[in-house]
C-alpha cells in the first residue's frame, strides 16, 4: 500500500527564539545546549517516520520529547507533544487526517526553540 | 549491617534525554545514580547493584513498565527495592495499577526538580528504615551478635557455597563454663557482663567469620574458607582469652569456655547445616567430659567429602 506522505515542511527562518526557563541556570545550560543541538536530528527523524508513515517511531520520539520538554525548561513543548500524541493514538487511519496541524504547531516550536540556540 | 555507601538509585528509562537530565538535576543529592537505557538491561542492572530504589519509567520500548515492575517484585534478590516509577500518563488507573503492583509512589513527567528529590530522598528514607528493621530482627538484643535464626540461614547459605566452589568451611560451637553457677553466685547481670564480653572476644576475628549467639551462654562461629586446622588455633586464642580475661568486679574469678570445631571438609557428601552443628556439638561435649576449658576437634568421617 502505498502511504500518503506527511507534508513536514515547516520554515525555520525569521522564527522568534523560544527560550529555556532554564537560560541562564549554570547547571541545566550545558544539557539544554546538548539537548538544543540534538534538535534538527529530531526534526528529520520525525519527517522521516511521518514520510515512512512509521507511526511507532513518531509515537516513540513525540512522547519521549513530550517527557523531557518540561525537564529542559520548555513546557510548551511538551504540551504540543500531548497533543500531538493524542492525535497519533487516534484510531485506525484517522490520525492521517488530524495531523498536521499540531505537527506544524509542534516542529515549528521545535524549530524556535532551536533558534535560540547559544544565545 | 546498615552501611555509610552512598545509596544507589537506579533510573530505567529509554530515553537518554531523562538519563541527562537526572544527572544533572540529583547531582549533589547524597546517592549513586545509575541508568539503564532499556528493561533488559534494568533488569540485569537491578541484580547486579542492588539499589535502594529504582526510578522506572512505565513507557519502555520492548517491556512493558508494569512487567518489569512485575519481574522485580516476583525476584526475591530484588523484591525489597523500592520503586517509583515515573510516567508521562495522566491515567489514573496506571497510577493505581503501578502502586498495587508493589511501587511505592509516582512521578509524573515532567517533573519538578523539588518534587523528584523529594520522592527520591522519602524513598530512601523508608528503605534505610526497612533495612534498619530487617537487621534488627536478626541482633542478639544482649551480646549484639546474630541471633539463631540468623545463623541458621547463613550457615545454609555458607555449606551451599562451600560446596560450589569446593571450599573448607568450619564452625566453632562454644559454650560457658559453668555459668549457671556465675548466674546464682554473682547475679545476672554478672551474668550478662560475662555474655557481653565473651561477644567481644568471639567478634575480634576476621571480618568474615560470622559469630551468632546460638542459645542462652552457648556461641556460634562460621569460618567460611576457613581448615579445621585454622579454625582450631582460632578457638584456642578465643579459649585462651576468655581465661585470661579480669574481671573488675571479681578479680579472683576466672571464666572459661569449652569449645567444638568442626570442619565440612571432613564430613560425608551431602552433609547438612545440622550435621555440621552436630558435629561441632558432639565435640564440644567431649570437651566439656573431658574437664572444661579446652577445644576439641570433630571426628573424622570415614568417608569424607572431598575438595
Amino acid at each position: 500500500m502505498v502511504q500518503e506522505p506527511v507534508d513536514m515542511s515547516t520554515s525555520p527562518s525569521g522564527l522568534a527564539p523560544l527560550w529555556s526557563a532554564f537560560r541562564g541556570d549554570h547547571q541545566m545550560e550545558p544539557i539544554v545546549e546538548m539537548f538544543l543541538g540534538e534538535i534538527p536530528k529530531r526534526i528529520e527523524s520525525i519527517g522521516a517516520a511521518g514520510r515512512n508513515g512509521d507511526l511507532p517511531q513518531l509515537r516513540r520520539i513525540v512522547h519521549q520529547l513530550k517527557g523531557a520538554g518540561g525537564g529542559y525548561g520548555f513546557p510548551q513543548i511538551s504540551e504540543a507533544a500531548q497533543k500531538l500524541e493524542n492525535c497519533l493514538d487516534a484510531s485506525g487511519e484517522a490520525w492521517r487526517s488530524q495531523i498536521q496541524v499540531p505537527l506544524d504547531t509542534f516542529l515549528k516550536l521545535l524549530a524556535r526553540a532551536h533558534a535560540g540556540r547559544g544565545i | 549491617m546498615v552501611d555509610d555507601a552512598l545509596p544507589r538509585v537506579l533510573a530505567i528509562d529509554d530515553s537518554e534525554l531523562i538519563h541527562r537530565l537526572l544527572q544533572v538535576r540529583l547531582q549533589g543529592e547524597r546517592l549513586e545514580l545509575h541508568s539503564a537505557l532499556s528493561a533488559k538491561d534494568g533488569l540485569a542492572k537491578a541484580r547486579e547493584l542492588m539499589p535502594e530504589v529504582i526510578l522506572l519509567d512505565l513507557d519502555l520500548d520492548e517491556m512493558d513498565g508494569f512487567e518489569v515492575l512485575d519481574r522485580l517484585k516476583q525476584d526475591r534478590a530484588t523484591q525489597d527495592i523500592s520503586i517509583i516509577f515515573i510516567s508521562s500518563t495522566n491515567d489514573t488507573a496506571a497510577r493505581v495499577r503501578g502502586l498495587d503492583h508493589g511501587a511505592v509512589d509516582f512521578i509524573a513527567k515532567p517533573f519538578e526538580v523539588v518534587e523528584l528529590k523529594a520522592r527520591v530522598r522519602s524513598a530512601l528514607r523508608m528503605q534505610h528504615l526497612v533495612k534498619m528493621l530487617a537487621h534488627k530482627a536478626q541482633i542478639d538484643g544482649l551480646s549484639g551478635l546474630w541471633n539463631r535464626r540468623y545463623f541458621d540461614q547463613r550457615l545454609l547459605q555458607e555449606l551451599s557455597e562451600a560446596n560450589r566452589h569446593h571450599r573448607p568451611l568450619s564452625l566453632i560451637m562454644c559454650d560457658l563454663d559453668r555459668f549457671k553457677r556465675l548466674n546464682d553466685q554473682f547475679g545476672h547481670p554478672f551474668g550478662d557482663q560475662v555474655i557481653w564480653r565473651m561477644a567481644q572476644i568471639l567478634s575480634s576475628g576476621r571480618n568474615s567469620d560470622v559469630v551468632c549467639r546460638y542459645g542462652g551462654e552457648e556461641f556460634g562461629v562460621i569460618l567460611p574458607s576457613t581448615t579445621l586446622e585454622r579454625a582450631h588455633e582460632v578457638a584456642e586464642r578465643y579459649r585462651s582469652q576468655i581465661e585470661d580475661h579480669r574481671w573488675n568486679d571479681q578479680p579472683d574469678l576466672i571464666v572459661t569456655g569449652s569449645f567444638g570445631v568442626a570442619d565440612l571438609q571432613f564430613m560425608p557428601k551431602g552433609s547438612t547445616p545440622e550435621d555440621l552443628i552436630k558435629a561441632a556439638d558432639s565435640a564440644l561435649y567431649r570437651a566439656k567430659q573431658a574437664g572444661r576449658n579446652r577445644v576439641e576437634l570433630a571426628h573424622r568421617s570415614a568417608e569424607p567429602r572431598t575438595l
